[in-house]
């Protein structure tokens, strides 16, 4: 018997005014799975990670974070996600240790436990020198280096990584792939939303492509390839998003360039 | 999981932490030494100074109740003038959502570290405020010691609960981050208290005939429903010894103010939550593109292609964002103010029509233009805010020559043609109007028109704008940085106020005022077309 989902998403619909941004959007993510969430620009993407996260709330469906419906049990559902937001917001006035002390504390981790967790992220991502001056003064690899740690340090059982990998020179990017897949062989779920097909295509256990509001592709990673002949992840992402519909010749573009 | 008080303190400490930093130790290397004292101790020595004078002013004019009513009045409408212009700052944060939203921390518990954090900011500068008029306050005829302490309660209590107040008047409404409308309507608030301010202080210095103090001693009927006429009687029968029956209103003061703090902390959260989860309301309507309007009058603001963008672009933050319009009002407001005066009190003559026995005095129709020249640096210094302050690397990085002067030269065009021109236009309609002389209105503008120019040119370098859009705003920030140009850009403004006194008398010494005016203002463009030029030959090179 497989084991329950931790992240179960139903029948999830989301507006924006008159703008429809989801439209009854249905994916589960289970123990162990590394799922990648594509799609294009406007997508809704975002929308379903706000809403996953409970900083949105939606116009109908259901979101279930380890068993708590985020609607009902919002702080409960919260404290079983580390997430990793688009653009790394992060107070700039305290400083990276400041900052993930506080993360720390209101997610009630132990004082011992949460100086150990610390103390490893940091020298994990080689940050000791840099942690103890003001994030205002970070560079974007460094800023997005302190909001990872942030959300692995409570050790939560689902981890949503929107574009994680943004911004990370290449040794950090490859200790963030190696701490996933690892976290993954140990029960945890992960959902890994990224435009870097390439990553996506290697990390990832199971993709879902979403377009215009709907899933349109929700398979094992494998299968997703055996879509396109040429077994490349990029040809059925246009294929099953048909991005040319503009019908611009970039050729034009070029030299007019 | 319910609120923890774990999660208050931690939040609370951080927001502390952030607010003592301020926005230039953000920016400690590599900044100026000058610019390490954090913009929330400007306002501090202000408030400090302002409260120290006016309780001076009044020493020896006035009784306890007058006294305590006047210094109760000016604290408490700072306080709330501090919590509307700085709102997003003060009470509500959108990078809190952004940041912390996905936290699990209890909505209350979240509430309740914002409101001890304002707490915090309005009880730092009631101490400010209160410090030097409950000291002086102990020494007037009929007080004594106990004034100091009983006057410090009072005052806080007013100062908590009036900016509590507007907090409650602004989350009546549901958070839609998009629309400014309410902010508008405090914003025009904000306005009428300015003119209450000016109003009263000016009716105290002007008083030669006693009128404060007999108004003041037999009041009207109305200031007896002022909130802070009562606070102000209470302390009066505290210190005058009706100390058993005041203990208990004092008693009662206090449990107001704490249900008002508890009231305000159950609307918060609420309204927290609403801000959480409200971008729902954000409606996916087309924002209108740029009126022709606009580009018409960037085309003739700017003089070639790279600053007609730069133009058009302040002009559209000018129209769209409203935390500018906000920041921009008081200033209109002051004026507002000392024109209804000057037209209430007779003060509004015409300084060139020479003086007889019945003629009206000049000194307010000088007054107003002069501090509109005092309010540009303080205009142009508010384009140097916004809350997407970081997009400021675009103008930065663009070729807009050194230092980035051209977006800076584009402020000063907006602010003079387009915020003080219409200005001026209407003091000249009202000015002719009154004096039924528009020739004397026009030569009064046209020399108060060349002092803001002047004093543009002064601001560019006074106030370092180099980039407008390009800081966040801290805490204090608005009024902090800017006070010691404004103190000097004042010195300078009343002089030459007075020059122009004595130089209407006659219309040769005018000619000659002029004549200074225009050296001046040839001397400030001389100063400053070196690298403008510099950079428009680079730009027109490329």
């Amino acid at each position: 018997m497989p084991a329950a989902p931790l992240l179960q998403v139903s029948n999830l619909f989301l507006r924006y005014g008159k703008f429809e941004a989801l439209k009854g959007i249905h994916f589960t993510v289970h123990p162990g799975e590394i799922v990648g969430y594509l799609g294009p620009n406007g997508a809704g993407k975002s929308s379903t990670v706000k809403v996953l996260t409970g900083l949105l709330t939606p116009g109908g469906g259901s979101v279930e974070v380890c068993g708590h419906n985020v609607a009902n049990q919002t702080l409960a559902a919260q404290a079983c996600i580390g997430y990793v937001p688009e653009s790394a917001p992060a107070y700039s006035l305290l400083t990276g240790l400041e900052y993930l002390s506080l993360v720390a504390g209101l997610y009630d981790v132990p004082s011992d436990k949460a100086e150990a967790n610390i103390k490893m992220l940091i020298e994990t991502f080689d940050m000791q020198k840099v942690a103890p001056r003001l994030i205002h003064t970070y560079s974007k690899g460094q800023r997005q280096k302190i909001v990872l740690c942030a959300a692995l340090l409570h050790e939560p059982q689902v981890l949503i990584l929107d574009e994680p990998l943004d911004g990370l020179d290449v040794d950090s990017a490859r200790k963030v792939k190696e701490i996933v897949t690892g976290l993954a062989a140990r029960g945890r779920a992960v959902l890994f939303c990224s435009h870097t097909l390439e990553i996506v295509q290697k990390l990832c256990t199971r993709i879902i492509i979403l377009n215009e509001g709907r899933v349109v592709a929700d398979q094992p990673t494998e299968e997703i390839l055996n879509r396109s002949q040429d077994h490349n992840l990029e040809s059925v992402f246009s294929q099953l998003t048909k991005p040319d519909k503009g019908n611009t010749d970039i050729q034009q573009v070029i030299a007019a360039l | 999981m319910s609120t923890k008080p774990s999660h208050f303190r931690l939040l609370l400490r951080t927001f502390l932490l952030m607010d003592l930093r301020g926005q230039h130790y953000a920016r400690a290397t590599g900044a100026k030494p000058g610019e390490l004292i954090p913009p929330l101790y400007w306002v501090i020595g202000q408030y400090l100074f302002i409260s120290a004078v006016t309780a001076i002013a009044l020493f020896g004019r006035v009784d306890v109740l007058p006294y305590t009513f006047v210094m109760l009045t000016l604290s408490a409408l700072l306080s709330i003038s501090a919590v509307v212009v700085e709102f997003n700052e003060v009470a509500l944060n959108f990078t809190d959502t952004q940041v912390i939203g996905h936290i699990p921390v209890h909505r209350r518990a979240y509430a309740a570290a914002r409101i001890a954090n304002l707490i915090f900011y309005l009880l730092l500068f009631s101490v400010a405020l209160v410090i030097f008029p409950a000291i002086i306050g102990a020494a007037l005829r009929g007080s004594d010691w106990s004034y100091t302490l009983v006057y410090a309660f009072a005052a806080c209590c007013a100062n908590l609960i009036f900016p509590l107040l507007a907090i409650l008047l602004y989350t009546l409404r549901p958070p839609e981050p998009d629309k400014s409308d309410f902010r508008d309507v405090m914003a025009w608030t904000q306005i009428v208290l300015a003119l209450v301010v000016f109003y009263g202080a000016q009716m105290m210095l002007r008083d030669g005939q006693h009128r404060l103090e007999m108004f003041l001693s037999y009041p009207p009927a109305w200031m007896h429903w002022v909130p802070t006429w009562w606070l102000a009687q209470w302390v009066t029968e505290m210190v005058q010894g009706n100390a058993p029956a005041g203990l208990l209103w004092g008693a009662v003061i206090a449990l107001l103010t704490v249900a008002l703090l508890a009231f305000t902390l159950y609307r918060l959260a609420s309204f927290y939550r609403a801000i959480r989860t409200g971008y729902e309301h954000l409606s996916a309507e087309r924002t209108p593109a740029p009126s022709r309007g606009i580009q018409l009058l960037s085309g003739w603001l700017a003089s070639g292609r790279a600053q007609r963008s730069s133009v058009q672009f302040v002009l559209l933050l000018l129209r769209r964002d409203p935390d500018l319009r906000m920041r921009m009002l008081p200033q209109v407001a002051t004026l507002a103010a000392l024109v209804l005066l000057g037209l209430m009190t007779g003060q509004m003559g015409n300084p060139f029509a020479g003086g007889g026995s019945t003629a009206q005095s000049p000194s307010m129709a000088i007054a107003v233009v002069q501090i509109l020249v005092i309010s540009v640096p303080m205009l142009m210094h508010n384009f140097l805010y916004s809350r997407d302050f970081e997009s400021s690397w675009l103008l930065w990085s663009a070729p807009a020559g050194p230092r980035g002067s051209l977006h800076a030269h584009s402020v000063r065009r907006v602010v003079l043609w387009l915020v003080v021109l219409p200005v001026c236009l209407v003091l000249g309609l009202v000015f002719a109007w009154r004096w039924q002389d528009p020739v004397s209105a026009l030569l009064h503008l046209g020399l108060g028109w060349l002092q803001c120019v002047i004093i543009s040119y002064v601001a560019l370098e006074g106030i370092g704008l180099k980039v407008p859009f390009s800081e966040p705003l801290a805490k204090g920030g608005l009024s902090g940085k800017v006070a010691p140009l404004l103190a000097a850009v004042a010195t300078g403004a009343t002089f030459l106020g007075f020059l122009e006194f004595f130089a209407a008398q006659k219309l040769l010494y005018t000619a000659i005022f002029a004549v200074l005016l225009l050296c001046l203002f040839a001397f400030a463009k001389f100063k400053d077309g070196g690298s403008f030029v510099f950079q428009k030959n680079n730009l027109s090179k490329s």
